[in-house]
């Protein structure tokens, strides 16, 4: 054990962490006055809503320790799934699912479980690409955008900051891109706690109210963009109508009404200690307070959650292994150390999950009965590159939408999941349909090429 | 649709020998797997111009020079907008509106996607929370001139009186530098309306108006993004750039900022026109302060010298890196770099073998020598380390290995990428890439070895990375030097497919610096971070001209940035992407 390690945190310090000292419970529910009589739906019409997150962690797990035996309901909590106990109930687990991604440069590939897409060629050193396609946490995030206006449309958080040095385009910097294949805009997630505040809350402290010079000077703004349009080419252009998106996303925050529920104090965490030392328990936790505030003040119904970034670039230092090892070399090494960090990331996972569920609403619900959380990872496991049974856990009912309590499914068994060969069947991208509906019942495909689905995953459905 | 300018001349040869010799060697060293077939080396191989796809026109006798345009077949870069950089955009709110105002500026950080930033800046849209963070960046610099306007008042001396014309005279002269040309009327208009809203909302406050007319002024497109679109030059679509937009170009490419009044008023006036003209203005520009830190910020960038700031070391291991320490070595290869440019206007290619460096007390500490008199003192390197040039220095060492143990995979990808221009492919499919740590009585020379030679498929490509790193293996992961790997002695000699044969890391440094790969990979590079384009065949006579001159001029660097001034690649767009 190395002595600089021995340092952990204690629950006193995450709190001193999130709020000063402050004392910290997580939001509060929206006032009655937003709430029809029946408490069944909003005043304003709308249905209550229903909230996505992707939660994505790098470099895979030991699928022979992760994949349960049993399935249905009655899964087994393996090795790797132990940190989900506690939230069993709200927990699937799916395994032996294809990523049916056309090309592969390793860990790359992987990303298309969140889009559906294979990557595209992006310039560069170091293995680079791009994403071929819009992420599913945008997709869910322009399907509300079509019936209800939110303050933002999404937020996209970040733990660890172990970006690859070998890895790069888009494919390795965010799982958050929207827009259309040819005219994407990635979204890349905030690592600094305190910078996530003044994105999601920020906006909302009082101050002297100058929204309409605020407003004529974004109209200055699109006019002068308006001048320059014919003077660009296409590309420049599609850039330009980003830029316009902006605009209006900013113009509605900020015409938008405070939200009715506390705002979170100001967390004093910066998350900027270096990657061998990263206080990823801390920042997790502070990072899920944000957004079940952002969700119970209805702020935003959309979030995605980079936790550690493709390859795994990182020392858990956390983990408890000892080891100063980042996550990537110790996945090639295939020791304990390697399984201990998915074991803490699993942890990490699962306290989101836990802090959703601990939030309450003012149904009597908590925030898992109306957030559908999708995981996965950029291989199945670290050493072999593999994306063959790449693992995806799900979390939530969505207000209904999956199943409860929660399953494992399994596309197709595998005598040795470990080995990089093992058989896998179905697609993942059926996976994202089937939450995509829940949003977007109209949803008929999600992805395109290869890894296209039109065939939502009905067993996880409720 | 590319086309070329038909009437720049044909391109001396004298060249030749030595880029015949890269076309020889780039496909040797690259992977024999390569899927998609071209091994990343179309601009060491490619033909030049596009004579082909047009069909060969060389009737123009090379007369027509037009502002000094050298006479060349080329397509340049597509034209079109570039966001600001962050560092472009504080310190241009500096010159524009002085050092309080810079630093309240708080622009969004730019992704980090393995490219250059210049070429984000080309590419990538703008999200939601950059155009919020600019905004709340654009108020914060409002509420910094309200507090204090004296360097507003250097463009706008009305603001210290205040006045009904005030506001168009921030409009326009503000206006003029932000955006970099002239204002139109009706954009004075519009912003003269917004300050005298504001003010109205400010109880009649003038400065309430000031602040918010500033903060429209930061938040338009024309300040964001240097629009680069030129004037048809009636050649297909190559376009020149108009004097503004040269202005702004030299200037971001020479000191980081926008250009100052005084350039701007030299473009109007024309005196952009000639090379000679071009020249003058490039060497004042080189006279600045600011071009030594856009050098530093260049090769702070290229050599990845920035993720020191983030890179964490075992503390069990290496307990005296730290985050001083760090930025310490940052500061030794950047200062290098600057001395060998600025100070020794030497050959840049001594940069790779140099026999002295810059250290203060901790990197004397590291490298084992006697406490520097001053902080950064010049000493000579300690050779008996087999230590010379920056590929010795503890930050490239540094960053180019694991928490724990070194990388010579890594380090070798960097010689052969980014000092060599040598690209390198992924690994292939379905690779078990599952290897036990070193076992007792193996380094992790002979580790690499027996796992990455143990297959056809790895040892193609590590064989081109791993044994250059081997070189290095006397340098810790924080660059210290070191007798032994895990108890046992080191061999840091070595042969690599291409490179040479070494027998310490000294060797390597003069392979390196004797490559004739080299200094066109530093030419490759500048080309790549100033225009945020990567070259292609239609831009090979062009680069050629520079690798000529580089040559021409015993490697003297700021001779280049001023030849790349002077190059139709800089000077010309193609039609707007």
């Amino acid at each position: 054990m190395h002595p600089l390690r021995k340092l952990k945190l204690s629950r006193r310090t995450v709190l001193r962490g999130m709020a000063g000292g402050a004392a910290v419970s997580v939001a509060l529910p929206p006032l009655e006055a937003m709430l029809n009589a029946n408490g069944t739906a909003y005043a304003n019409g709308d249905g209550l809503p229903t909230r996505f997150i992707s939660f994505f962690w790098g470099n895979g797990v030991v699928l022979d320790r992760f994949e349960p035996s049993m399935q249905g309901p009655n899964w087994d909590l393996t090795e790797e799934l132990q940190p989900f106990a506690p939230v069993k109930d709200y927990v699937s687990v799916l395994t032996g699912i294809m990523n049916r991604c056309e090309q592969q440069i390793t860990h790359h590939e992987g990303m298309t479980a969140f889009s559906g897409y294979t990557f595209t060629p992006s310039g560069g050193p170091g293995f680079a690409s791009n994403f071929g396609g819009p992420t599913i946490d945008q997709l869910v995030a322009d399907a509300i955008a079509a019936r209800v206006t939110t303050p933002i449309r999404s937020m996209q958080v970040q733990c660890s900051k172990g970006f690859s040095p070998a890895d790069n385009g888009t494919t390795a910097s965010t799982i958050s891109v929207r827009g259309n294949p040819g005219s994407l805009t990635p979204l890349y997630p905030q690592a600094n706690p305190v910078q996530v505040w003044q994105t999601v809350f920020g906006e909302f402290v009082p101050q002297p109210d100058d929204s309409a010079l605020r407003l004529s000077i974004l109209d200055a703004v699109r006019d002068d963009a308006n001048r320059l349009r014919p003077r660009l080419g296409t590309i420049d252009n599609h850039r330009l109508d980003a830029h316009f998106d902006a605009l209006t996303e900013l113009e509605q925050k900020i015409v938008a009404m405070p939200p009715t529920c506390d705002l979170p104090p100001a967390p004093m965490h910066t998350n900027s200690e270096s990657v061998s030392n990263e206080q990823l328990v801390l920042t997790n936790q502070i990072m899920a307070e944000l957004i079940a505030y952002a969700f119970v003040c209805d702020i935003t119904r959309v979030a995605s959650m980079l936790f550690l970034p493709l390859a795994g670039e990182a020392v858990l230092s956390e983990s408890g292994s000892g080891s100063g090892s980042t996550q990537h070399v110790l996945s090639h090494q295939g020791g304990e150390a390697y399984h201990q960090g998915i074991v803490f990331i699993m942890e990490r996972f699962s306290q989101l999950i836990q802090i959703l569920g601990n939030t309450p609403e003012l149904d009597g619900s908590n925030l898992l009965d109306s957030t559908m959380i999708y995981g996965s990872s950029d291989c199945s496991i670290g050493w072999t590159h593999s994306i063959r049974r790449q693992p995806i856990i799900l979390a939530g009912t969505g207000r209904g939408h999956l199943v409860h309590p929660g399953i494992h499914y399994q596309a197709v068994a595998a005598a040795d999941p470990n080995n990089g060969n093992a058989p896998s069947q179905g697609n993942m991208s059926d996976v994202l349909l089937s939450l995509l509906q829940a949003f977007d019942p109209a949803a008929t495909s999600v992805g395109g090429g290869a890894a296209m689905s039109n065939t939502p995953l009905t067993e996880i459905l409720a | 649709m590319k086309r070329s300018l038909r009437r720049f001349g044909p391109l001396a040869p004298t060249l030749c020998p030595v880029l015949c010799l890269v076309a020889l060697v780039l496909p040797a060293a690259g992977c024999k797997d390569d899927p998609e077939g071209d091994g990343g080396t179309d601009s060491a191989t490619g033909t030049g111009g596009s004579v082909g796809e047009e069909g060969v026109d060389e009737t123009a006798d090379g007369t027509g020079t037009s502002g000094g345009l050298e006479e060349l077949d080329v397509t340049p870069a597509p034209g079109g907008m570039r966001r600001l950089t962050p560092t472009q955009y504080v310190r241009s709110v500096e010159v524009i509106l002085g050092e309080a105002a810079a630093a309240a500026a708080n622009p969004p950080p730019m992704p980090q996607l393995g490219h250059f930033d210049s070429q984000t800046a080309v590419d990538e849209p703008l999200t939601p929370v950059d155009i919020e963070t600019y905004e709340s960046s654009s108020m914060a610099i409002g509420n910094a001139i309200m507090n204090d306007p004296s360097g507003l008042a250097v463009v706008a001396p009305c603001v210290n009186l205040g006045g009904d014309d005030c506001y168009e005279l921030v409009a326009r002269d503000l206006g003029r530098l932000a955006w970099r040309r002239p204002v139109l009327d009706e954009e004075v208009t519009t912003l003269v309306a917004i300050a005298n809203a504001a003010r109205e909302w400010g109880e009649g406050d003038f400065m309430s108006g000031i602040k918010y007319e500033v903060a429209a002024i930061l938040q338009s497109p024309n300040f964001l993004y240097v629009v680069e679109v030129g004037q048809p030059t009636g050649e297909g679509d190559v376009r020149e750039l108009d004097p503004y937009e040269l202005a702004s170009r030299m200037s971001f490419f020479f000191v980081g900022h926008t250009p100052d009044a005084d350039l701007l008023d030299l473009a109007e006036a024309g005196g952009l026109s000639t090379n000679g003209q071009l020249e003058n203005v490039a060497y004042d520009l080189l006279e600045r302060p600011e071009a030594r830190a856009r050098l530093a910020e260049f090769y702070d960038e290229l050599y990845r010298l920035r993720d020191l700031q983030t890179k964490g070391k075992d503390a069990v291991l290496f307990p005296t890196f730290s985050s001083e320490l760090a930025a310490a070595m940052r500061q030794e290869t950047l200062l290098l770099i600057q001395n060998v440019v600025f100070e020794e206007e030497a050959n840049f290619l001594s940069i790779f073998d140099a026999s002295y460096t810059f250290v203060n007390d901790d990197l004397a500490q590291l490298y084992g020598m006697d406490p520097p008199a001053y902080p950064w003192q010049l000493v000579p390197m300690p050779v008996e380390q087999g230590r010379a040039g920056i590929l010795t220095q503890p930050a490239f060492l540094t960053v180019f290995s694991h928490p724990d143990i070194n990388s010579p995979t890594r380090r070798g990808l960097f010689v052969q990428e980014t000092l060599l221009c040598n690209e390198i492919q992924p690994p292939p499919p379905g690779v078990m890439a599952n290897a036990p740590t070193p076992a007792e009585g193996q380094t992790l020379r002979q580790w690499l070895e027996q796992v990455h030679n143990a297959e056809d498929s790895c040892a193609g490509c590590h064989s081109l990375m791993d044994p250059v790193g081997f070189a290095f293996e006397r340098f810790s992961p924080i660059g210290a030097f070191r007798q032994l790997d895990n108890g046992l002695p080191i061999d840091s000699s070595g042969e690599v497919a291409g490179v040479g044969t070494f027998g310490s890391a000294a060797d390597l440094a003069t392979l390196v610096r004797n490559d004739p790969r080299t200094p066109i990979c530093v030419v490759r590079n500048l080309y790549r971070s100033t225009l945020g384009h990567e070259e292609g065949p239609d831009q090979f006579d062009g680069l050629m001209v520079l690798d000529e001159s580089f040559a021409s001029t015993n490697f003297d660097y700021k001779a280049l940035m001023v030849e790349l001034t002077k190059n139709p690649l800089f000077r010309l767009v193609d039609a707007p992407k």
